[in-house]
Order: C-alpha cells, then sequence, then structure tokens
C-alpha cells in the first residue's frame, strides 16, 4: 500500500516531455570483432571464426561468425567443446585492446555526424550524441539510414536506435533493431515507456546476477519493472537496476564519456634567406626542438612521436620521425635525439621553410624530482634505449617475451623493446622443482649433425658437425617434445627427441633426433643448442 | 638573499651526501665466493670496469660464467636493467630465455642491442656503459679482436665509459688480447668426475646438483692480481662459484643419464630379452 502510494506521488511530480530532449544514437555492431579479424587474416567469407577469452584458467566462446553459430557454436561454451564440435573453426584469442581501437575507429569516423561519439568495447556499441544536430538533416530517419547505408557497405551487420535516452537507444539496438532497419523513439515518457516495455530486462545493460534474479521473480520484460515501486526495486535488486530504469526514462542523468582526441601541434619557421650548411641546419634544428619542448611543458602535454620537416627553395619537402618509448618532453632528450639530423639533411640549393610537429599526444602533470636531484633508474633506462633506438633503428632494441609453446625454438619472442607493453614474468625454476634442462645458447635454425649411434634408438656416441668431432662421454635423455597436433600442417614436423650430450672434453650439448624410429621415420640428427 | 644562497649550498651538500651514500658500493668488489680467486683478483671482480670473458667457439661455458657475473651483478642494483649487445645472428647461436632462467638470471630484465656491425656494437655498449640505471652491459665482439688497432681503442673507450657510468661491462667472445681490460679470463667446460655410482634412484637433490654447470675458469690477466686457475661450480640456488672439489654428493647418472655401455642394460624392454636370453 505505502509503495503504491509513493509510486503516484512520484508519477504525478513528473511533466510529460522533459523541455529540450537530447537525441541519441546508439549502434550496435554484434559482428566487429569476427569481421575484422577476418579481413585482417584474410579468410573466406564463410570461414567460421571464433574468438575466446580466458576466464578462470579456461576458454570460454566469447564472439564468433554467423557460420560458426549456424553450426552449433555458443557464447559462453568451452574451446574444447567448441573445437570438438567444428574443427574446422579458426579460434582466436579475444584482444579488447584491439577491438577498443576498432570501435574508436568507427567512432573517429562518426566525427561526421556529431562532435560527441563515444563507445562501449564490452557491448560492441557506438553511440553518437545528435542532440542539436538535427537541423543539418531533413528528418532523423534520412540521418539514420545514411549511417545504416554507410554500415551496409562496409559490410558490416549494425543494429541502430535513436532515442532520447542512451538506455533506451542501447536497448533498442540490441533487442528491438534488425540490420539495417534503424529503430526511432519519440521524446515523450511514453513513447519510450512504449518503446521498450516488451523488452527483456537484460537490456538495462546490468549484471547478469541480477537478470537471473529478476527471472526467478517472474520480471521478465522492462514493462514489467515499471510499475514497481523505486525502494522496493532497490531493497531487493541494489540500486544499479534502479538507476539504470531511471537513465532509460529520462528520470536520471547518465554521464556518457566521449571519444577525445587530441590534433598534433606543430610550430613553423619560415626563413627570410634559406638556410644551407651544417652549422645553419643545426641551429635550425636546435631552435625547432627548444620551442617544441617549451610548448609541450606549457601547455602540459607530452609525445610519443616528433617529426620534423623541411621546404627546400625548390619546393621539395624532407621529413624525418623521431619515436619515442614512452611519452615525453624533456628538452634534453629531444635534442639528444635529434642531434644528428643536421647532418643527415640534403639542403641543395636552401631551406626555406621548416617545421616540427608533436604527434601522439598525452596530457602530463609537471613530475616530482628525486631528493638527490636524480632521475629514476628505470627513467634512465628508458632514455638510453630511446637514444639507442634513434641511432641505430628502434627495431634493434629487442626484449625477450615468454610465449606458451613446448617447441624451444618457439618459446621465446623476440619483440623490440618500444612495443613491450608491460615487464613480463619469466617463470624462474624454484629451488626443489624439476625442470628440464634448457641450453643457455640456442642455435637457429638447428644445425644438422651426423651421428653414430649404436642403435637406432640410442644417444649417439659420436657426432660432427663439419670439422668438428665430439666424443660423447654421457649422454641423458630422451626428452620427447612433439609438434604441436593443433596446427593445420603439423604433418610436416616430426616428433623429437632431444639427449643432452657430455663429450669427453666436457662441453656439453643439445641434440634432437627427428622422427621416431619405431613409426620407421627417417631419421637425422640436428645439434640445437649449447649447454652452460 | 644571504639566506637563499646557504639554502642552495646545503641542499647541494644534501645531495652530494646522498649520491655518496648510494654510490659507495658501486666503487667496490663484486665477491668472487672463492678464496683462490678472491686473491687472485686481490679482494673481488673491481667494479665499475670492463672485464674479458673468452671461451670456445663451441660451448656454452663462457655464456654460462657471463650470465652468472650479470646475475649478481643485478643482485646488487636489482632495480636496475642490463644491456646485451650480440650481433643479429651470432654464430654460436642465440641467448636462449629458458636456459638463462634456469642459470637464475630473469630474461625479462635484459634489453638486446641487435646489432650487426661491431662498430656500431661497441659505440652502443659505449653509450650504455655511460648511462646511468644500468646494473651491466654485455657485448658480444665477435671477430673484431682480430684487428688489433681497433681492438686496443675499443678497450681504451669501453673502459673510460665504464669508469664514467660507474657501470660493469664485460665482453664475450672468443680468445683476445688482454691489453687494456681490467681483467681477461678464457672459460672451457669442464669434465664431471666420473660416474662411479650405480644407485638406481636418484634423489632430487643429487639430480639437481648434475645439472650445474662446470667450468674451468681461467683468469689469464688481472689488473693487480696474479693470474689462477680453477674449476669451480655455479650453483643457481644460492647465486654462489663453488669450487669442485668441495662437491660432497657424487653425482650419479643412472636412471636418467646413460653410460655408453650401460644404456642397454638400463632399458626395460632390452633386459627382458637379456634375462630371455640367459634363462
Amino acid at each position: 500500500m505505502i509503495a503504491n502510494a509513493s509510486k503516484i506521488q512520484h508519477a504525478s511530480k513528473l511533466p510529460e516531455t522533459y523541455g529540450p530532449s537530447r537525441q541519441l544514437v546508439a549502434i550496435y555492431l554484434p559482428d566487429l570483432p569476427v569481421q575484422y579479424l577476418r579481413l585482417a587474416e584474410g579468410w573466406a567469407e564463410d570461414m567460421p571464426i571464433a574468438l575466446y577469452e580466458t576466464v578462470k584458467g579456461s576458454h570460454i566462446l566469447k564472439y564468433m561468425s554467423v557460420a560458426a553459430r549456424s553450426a552449433g557454436l555458443m557464447p559462453s561454451m568451452r574451446l574444447t567443446d567448441a573445437r570438438a564440435l567444428l574443427p574446422s573453426t579458426r579460434f582466436r584469442q579475444f584482444d579488447l585492446i584491439k577491438i577498443r581501437g576498432w570501435l574508436q575507429a568507427i567512432g573517429r569516423w562518426a566525427w561526421r555526424y556529431s562532435p560527441v561519439v563515444g563507445v562501449d568495447t564490452d557491448s560492441l556499441t557506438v553511440w553518437i550524441d545528435m542532440t542539436g544536430t538535427e537541423h543539418f538533416y531533413d528528418d532523423s530517419h534520412d540521418m539514420l539510414s545514411h549511417i545504416a547505408q554507410a554500415f551496409h557497405k562496409a559490410d558490416l551487420r549494425a543494429y541502430i536506435a535513436l532515442a532520447p535516452t542512451y538506455g533506451a537507444a542501447f536497448a533498442l539496438a540490441h533487442f528491438k533493431a534488425t540490420a539495417g532497419t534503424p529503430v526511432v523513439c519519440g521524446s515523450e515518457r511514453r513513447a519510450i515507456l512504449e518503446a521498450v516495455s516488451d523488452l527483456p530486462v537484460e537490456a538495462l545493460r546490468i549484471a547478469p546476477s541480477i537478470v537471473s534474479g529478476l527471472m526467478k521473480t517472474g520480471l521478465r520484460t522492462i514493462g514489467n519493472l515499471i510499475g514497481i515501486s523505486r525502494s522496493a526495486l532497490h531493497v531487493r535488486f541494489g540500486a544499479e537496476i534502479v538507476l539504470r530504469r531511471d537513465q532509460m526514462l529520462a528520470e536520471a542523468d547518465e554521464v556518457l564519456t566521449p571519444l577525445t582526441w587530441q590534433a598534433p601541434i606543430m610550430i613553423t619557421r619560415s626563413f627570410y634567406e634559406p638556410l644551407a650548411g651544417l652549422a645553419p641546419m643545426q641551429e635550425m634544428v636546435r631552435q625547432l626542438v627548444s620551442d617544441m619542448a617549451d610548448l609541450l611543458t606549457q601547455k602540459q602535454w607530452l609525445t610519443r612521436q616528433l617529426e620534423i620537416g623541411w621546404q627546400r627553395v625548390d619546393g621539395t619537402i624532407g621529413r624525418r620521425w623521431f619515436r619515442l618509448s614512452r611519452p615525453r618532453r624533456d628538452r634534453l632528450l629531444l635534442h639528444r635525439l635529434t642531434e644528428k639530423l643536421a647532418e643527415e639533411i640534403d639542403a641543395e640549393f636552401g631551406i626555406e621553410y621548416a617545421w616540427i610537429s608533436a604527434q601522439k599526444l598525452s596530457e602530463g602533470l609537471p613530475e616530482t624530482l628525486q631528493l638527490d636531484g636524480r632521475e629514476q633508474a628505470s627513467e634512465s633506462v628508458q632514455q638510453l634505449i630511446d637514444h639507442l633506438g634513434a641511432r641505430l633503428g628502434n627495431d634493434k632494441i629487442r626484449c625477450l617475451v615468454p610465449y606458451a609453446d613446448w617447441q624451444p625454438e618457439a618459446s621465446m619472442q623476440v619483440i623490440a623493446a618500444d612495443k613491450a607493453q608491460d615487464t613480463y614474468n619469466w617463470h624462474m625454476p624454484e629451488p626443489e622443482a624439476l625442470s628440464a634442462p634448457r641450453p643457455v645458447r640456442l642455435l637457429s635454425p638447428a644445425q644438422e649433425v651426423s651421428a653414430v649411434a649404436l642403435l637406432p634408438d640410442h644417444p649417439p656416441a659420436q657426432i660432427r658437425l663439419r670439422k668438428q668431432v665430439w666424443q660423447i662421454a654421457y649422454a641423458s635423455g630422451p626428452e620427447r617434445i612433439g609438434p604441436r597436433w593443433w596446427d593445420v600442417d603439423a604433418g610436416k614436423y616430426l616428433s623429437r627427441d632431444y639427449y643432452r650430450l657430455e663429450t669427453d672434453t666436457g662441453a656439453r650439448l643439445w641434440v634432437y633426433r627427428e622422427g621416431l624410429p619405431e613409426r620407421g621415420d627417417p631419421m637425422r640428427w640436428f645439434l640445437h643448442g649449447y649447454f652452460a | 638573499m644571504l639566506q637563499t644562497v646557504q639554502k642552495q649550498q646545503r641542499f647541494a651538500n644534501l645531495k652530494e651526501q646522498l649520491w655518496t651514500e648510494a654510490e659507495s658500493h658501486l666503487t667496490g668488489r663484486l665477491d668472487l665466493d672463492m678464496a683462490v680467486l678472491q686473491t687472485a683478483t686481490s679482494g673481488g671482480l673491481a667494479l665499475g670496469r670492463v672485464h674479458l670473458v673468452s671461451g670456445g667457439p663451441q660451448d656454452g661455458a663462457a655464456t654460462g660464467f657471463a650470465t652468472a657475473i650479470l646475475r649478481k651483478l643485478l643482485h646488487q642494483n636489482p632495480d636496475q636493467a642490463l644491456i646485451w649487445c650480440l650481433p643479429a645472428m651470432p654464430r654460436t647461436g642465440i641467448p636462449f630465455a629458458d636456459g638463462l632462467a634456469a642459470l637464475g638470471l630473469d630474461p625479462a630484465r635484459i634489453i638486446f642491442v641487435c646489432e650487426s656491425h661491431p662498430l656500431r656494437a661497441i659505440a652502443a655498449s659505449e653509450e650504455a656503459l655511460a648511462a646511468d640505471g644500468v646494473a651491466a652491459v654485455m657485448c658480444e665482439y665477435g671477430p673484431l679482436a682480430e684487428k688489433s688497432d681497433l681492438w686496443l681503442k675499443a678497450a681504451r673507450r669501453l673502459q673510460l665509459a665504464a669508469e664514467s657510468g660507474r657501470t660493469t661491462g664485460i665482453m664475450l667472445g672468443p680468445s683476445a688480447p688482454a691489453a687494456g681490460f681490467e681483467t681477461a679470463w678464457h672459460i672451457s667446460p669442464s669434465q664431471k668426475p666420473s660416474a662411479t655410482g650405480s644407485q638406481p634412484i636418484l634423489t632430487q637433490k643429487e639430480r639437481q646438483q648434475d645439472w650445474q654447470p662446470c667450468w674451468q675458469a681461467e683468469l689469464k690477466h688481472c689488473r693487480g692480481g696474479r693470474p689462477a686457475k680453477v674449476t669451480l661450480y655455479w650453483d643457481v640456488h644460492t647465486a654462489r662459484f663453488r669450487a669442485a672439489s668441495s662437491q660432497t654428493i657424487t653425482p650419479h647418472y643412472q636412471n636418467y643419464v646413460y653410460q655408453k655401455h650401460e644404456y642397454q642394460a638400463s632399458r626395460p624392454k632390452a633386459l627382458l630379452s637379456h634375462l630371455k636370453q640367459t634363462g
């Protein structure tokens, strides 16, 4: 009774329409991850593709292509089950950062419709705040069909909805719209209610546990929730559902974070007379870099890439980029990075115009210095990496990243140090753990040796690599390392039996025999590494 | 005004104090754990200098020894990085991360500079030696040492850079002239004591002991020290060198290490047929 009374009181307070209403477009792109992956990998259109994520150590499917779905693959299915069901499927690990990048690219494209655009990576949704841009189009349908057509051209299924709140637009895009035909919802409260009342409660963007709770109590659609008072909902299901319901019906504000983009900043300098010769070039570069460092400090920005360009009197242009391993603005570092540039500039008849531009900007507040006036150790190492990278080429500064593969040559990846996202943890052997011995130096590729063994499945008694002959005193093993059975072309590789050999001089070698003698494979011996 | 000057002076003094405190251990020496090496190097491996570690082209002993030294150096400066300059495709093989980890050196701490041009590699090492925040620099010089004039110049330049940056450098490669370096080592693999015991099952401890690398280290040249030759083990778990003679447990090779003539007998199938034949 009390709940009922409060509802009536509350409803009487609400006006039927709310001032100038907002216009939000939600675009739901269910195929985006698989479609982009397909394009990136160049797979055929009807190829079954599935993306999985790791949840508590097990691989669970997250997104899949239409072909995979029609073959019976479902979200939250185990990877092993899916593999058994449809072995021809291409499986890939779900990469949140990549998918966010793709969505953001679509968001940037959507800037043509409105300056306020955002993405919601978890639900593969791009939203556009169209408030105040209606006058650019004859009517909202016209604009929406324009968007729909663009996605149709890109061969991407898009579910589009326009509503006065993001909650409603989201719900309609995900649960009511059909691909290619946008849904429009009027701005009155009644119109929103009508549009969403028959949608399931999942459309409220609430946690799955709350959804299952609602299902148990028989509240299946949003319409069922409308008549229930806030306090009753709050007591039973928590604050989230109340807030989401209010946001959908425009009774509570929703703060959305739009995409932002920092345009590169540029400083240009034109010269009264064309410059030529080493000293003027050096002065030119020095001044440009100093000005840029000042500007960055003043605006509190950090840069990850500098571009210095110059225009000669005949109109030809030269430019050079400097990459930084992390966002920086130190004057000293920028000067060190660019100190060799002046020698590389070919001025020909002179340079009349030069510019410097700082790209990939991010905000950075002034840093606190150490009490002893020096930088952190990691900071100076980063500077060293930048410096060596600028001198030798960024791809020559590398670090090792572990990779889960039992093939020795694939168990580590060598990647450029500036691409390494974070520090990686290597499994360090524990004092009491037994781990298979691994050599300190690995020959890549393995060298074929000729071996003398007592029997085909014995360790060798003598091996020879070109002119070098080793007499073997001890051998241990074998450790069998098989090919990756999940590889499509696994048949090309043979099983390997690894032996650790100690020669009569004490040198310790890691050799393997390719092929299984019991299977009658052709056997070859390879030297693969040297132990410490 | 006067106050400001005094304050600045006081700050400068404080900074100076902090610096000397922080760097007092950098100018010291690295403990080599063994009495014979400690006396030969007059107190340990000098820090902030460049050391030459040479070895044969077809074994990993020199790399192993250098890795052990790197691990000790990293232990002294745990928050710093290691720089390892090497050719893009070294003939002696690439450093293998699991193997480095097996010697106790965390591969994630190493930054590799893969430069095939020997002079550019030396220049990069020089930069790294002079920089702050680097625990040690390893450089594989390959065939550069064959050109004596270049080699002498490189040795001198690296030594100066190491002194200015207070970073320890290790040059790794084939046998090379030792002039200009603080110490010069030649590391060759050493054969283990022969397997005499024939116990059927090895304890975990014994099995680990067997994987301990064993090297013959020859200290050919040491500034302010004298040459020495010693056979040593690298104990992975305590990160210490140990003399080979102090090895208490004789390693056994039975069960997983087959001696040539024993191999057949230890295989169950062969054993079975042997039994059949004998009755």
